[in-house]
């Protein structure tokens, strides 16, 4: 059964294909209602990121045992989702980022320890301008959790940060990832020879 | 071709679910579910452990029961990448376990993971969860009886 | 990687940018994967359900969400279909929603608008797979709570911003048969229209 794997960006817009749709605009209004409520209960900016960042870990962590689920059921996707380096967590997010949310993204550096990766259009922040007064703020930072919360359970220990942001006037949104550690895989642990 | 038990097993060895699929499926208690939980979790870590050959992949590679075939059923069991374990038993020669495993972990993502209502590693309570279940078990089942046996 | 000098607020002003960002692709047809917004909801309901005492509550906190939303849309579709009338009939404006801004929202116009038998001031726009509901098992403890409350608030912030308030509430109905397993349940979106909307629609008419 030797048959060629198909290439991340292929196996990715396979399964954009296959999702389900909503609208992008009721999405990123519905975001937007969610910031401005983080912004009426939590008032620093410090306090709302965090959250944003919870929150985007939290969805992080699931979607990527959908995307995990949805690639294993199609035929030719083995290669193209192993992740045991660092490395390959950049094809992995790539796909993520067009099945979830349609962004297609280019990569920028490459190295052992960070990557980072473009795109264009950020389906967050339609509509949205920030006022002067929270121009501090990562309007994005819940993105920056979920990227964290799915390579935590590729068991990746990493930063994110939005180095390059459309909404602070950047030509371009850029996602920088910052390998802190490599975690240990569990259960299996316990029962290792001394 | 009858499914009969499906558990689901945390990444900590917990057991978060487990139903019979069908009326030939014996009555297992409470109890001895979570006995079968613990203990299916634990051999298939010391199989991983045991097994003189390594699946590619290293440390992040599933090895670990994935069948067990004896005279009077199957298992078999489906471990994701991130250590949850999805365990089908059905009676011998039933086909196709690990397709129908593999769309049990898609509706697990879709019925559970989305369920607000649902906290991590904790017992599944989600009824869409529970439905959709029966629909795909009852989907295969007659397809499974309409078309001729294929051979393996 | 050279980062233009900008400046910390925006330079364009909102108003001179097109509608929804940038390209020649309107944004009204963009999409993202419905699980992402599952998602996104799923940490709202939680989110909420965290800082709330009582099950009304919940609904309300999510109502609240949708009005704001609701309120936007409104001028979103009116900018739109480059129609500026203002709807004055309440007939019309409960199509608007149930067809114009349902297709918008959830690409299809709602499965239906009723009116009431025993409440002239009573309407109902049904939707069998409201998204807010897709992937939603409600514990049974939680006593009836829907989770579409938050666009029962959609509802209410448009018929509100356009001049027809209404106090409008999700209500989860059994389906008759299981048409989308495994969904068990469609949502009915009850509107019930403040007394002078009544008048005022029967004096127009």
């Amino acid at each position: 059964m030797a048959s060629k794997s198909w290439s991340p960006t292929y196996l990715a817009n396979q399964l954009w294909a296959k999702q389900p749709k909503a609208n992008a605009e009721l999405f990123a209004l519905t975001y937007g209602a969610l910031v401005a409520e983080l912004v009426r209960d939590l008032e620093t900016n410090d306090k709302i990121q965090a959250e944003l960042d919870r929150m985007g870990h939290s969805m992080g962590i699931r979607s990527v045992e959908e995307f995990l689920a949805k690639a294993s059921l199609e035929p030719q996707s083995q290669t193209a989702v192993t992740c045991s380096q660092f490395k390959d967590t950049s094809d992995v997010l790539k796909m993520a980022l067009k099945m979830f949310l349609g962004i297609t993204t280019e990569a920028g550096v490459q190295e052992d320890s960070h990557f980072s990766i473009q795109f264009a259009e950020n389906p967050l922040s339609l509509f949205v301008e920030l006022p002067p007064d929270r121009s501090d703020l990562e309007y994005s930072q819940l993105l920056c959790g979920y990227v964290r919360g799915m390579l935590e359970m590729l068991q990746f220990d990493v930063t994110v940060t939005m180095a390059q942001s459309v909404l602070r006037g950047d030509e371009v949104n850029e996602m920088r990832v910052d390998l802190n550690q490599v975690l240990q895989a569990g259960a299996g642990d316990d029962y290792q020879e001394e | 071709m009858v499914f009969l038990h499906l558990f689901v097993v945390n990444r900590s060895g917990g057991l978060i679910h487990h139903r019979h699929l069908s009326n030939k499926a014996p009555k297992i208690g409470t109890n001895e579910w979570l006995r079968i939980g613990s203990t299916f979790h634990s051999l298939h870590a010391i199989a991983a452990e045991a097994s003189p050959v390594r699946l590619p992949g290293g440390k992040n590679s599933n090895d670990g029961i994935e069948e067990m075939v004896t005279g009077g059923m199957v298992l078999r069991s489906f471990q994701t990448r991130t250590g949850i374990k999805f365990v089908l038993t059905a009676e011998p020669q039933t086909p196709d376990l690990g397709q129908v495993l593999k769309e049990i972990y898609v509706l697990y993502t879709e019925c559970v993971l989305k369920d607000p209502f649902y906290e991590l590693e904790m017992p599944i309570r989600s009824e869409l969860f529970v439905h959709a279940v029966d629909a795909l078990v009852e989907r295969v089942q007659n397809a499974v009886s309409i078309s001729p046996t294929k051979h393996r | 990687m050279n980062r233009l000098s900008a400046p910390t607020s925006i330079s364009v002003n909102i108003l001179d940018r097109p509608i929804g960002g940038r390209g020649s692709r309107s944004t009204s047809e963009q999409t993202v994967s419905l699980s992402m917004f599952s998602y996104l909801y799923s940490e709202i309901v939680q989110y909420h359900q965290n800082r709330v005492d009582s099950i009304s509550e919940l609904e309300r906190k999510l109502e609240a969400t949708g009005y704001g939303v609701g309120l936007r849309v409104l001028e979103l579709l009116t900018f739109r279909t480059k129609d500026y009338t203002r709807e004055t009939s309440l007939m019309n404006m409960l199509q608007f929603v149930s067809t114009t801004a349902w297709k918008s929202l959830f690409g299809k116009a709602a499965d239906s608008l009723e009116r009431s038998i025993d409440h002239a001031d009573e309407y109902m726009i049904v939707d069998y797979a409201p998204i807010t509901s897709t992937f939603v098992s409600v514990p049974a403890d939680f006593g009836g709570l829907s989770v579409d409350a938050y666009i029962s608030g959609m509802i209410g912030g448009m018929l509100d911003g356009a001049g027809f308030p209404a106090r409008v509430t999700a209500h989860s109905v059994a389906l008759e048969d299981v048409v989308l397993p495994p969904r068990k349940e469609k949502a009915v979106f009850l509107v019930k229209f403040a007394a002078s909307v009544l008048e005022r629609d029967a004096h127009l008419s």
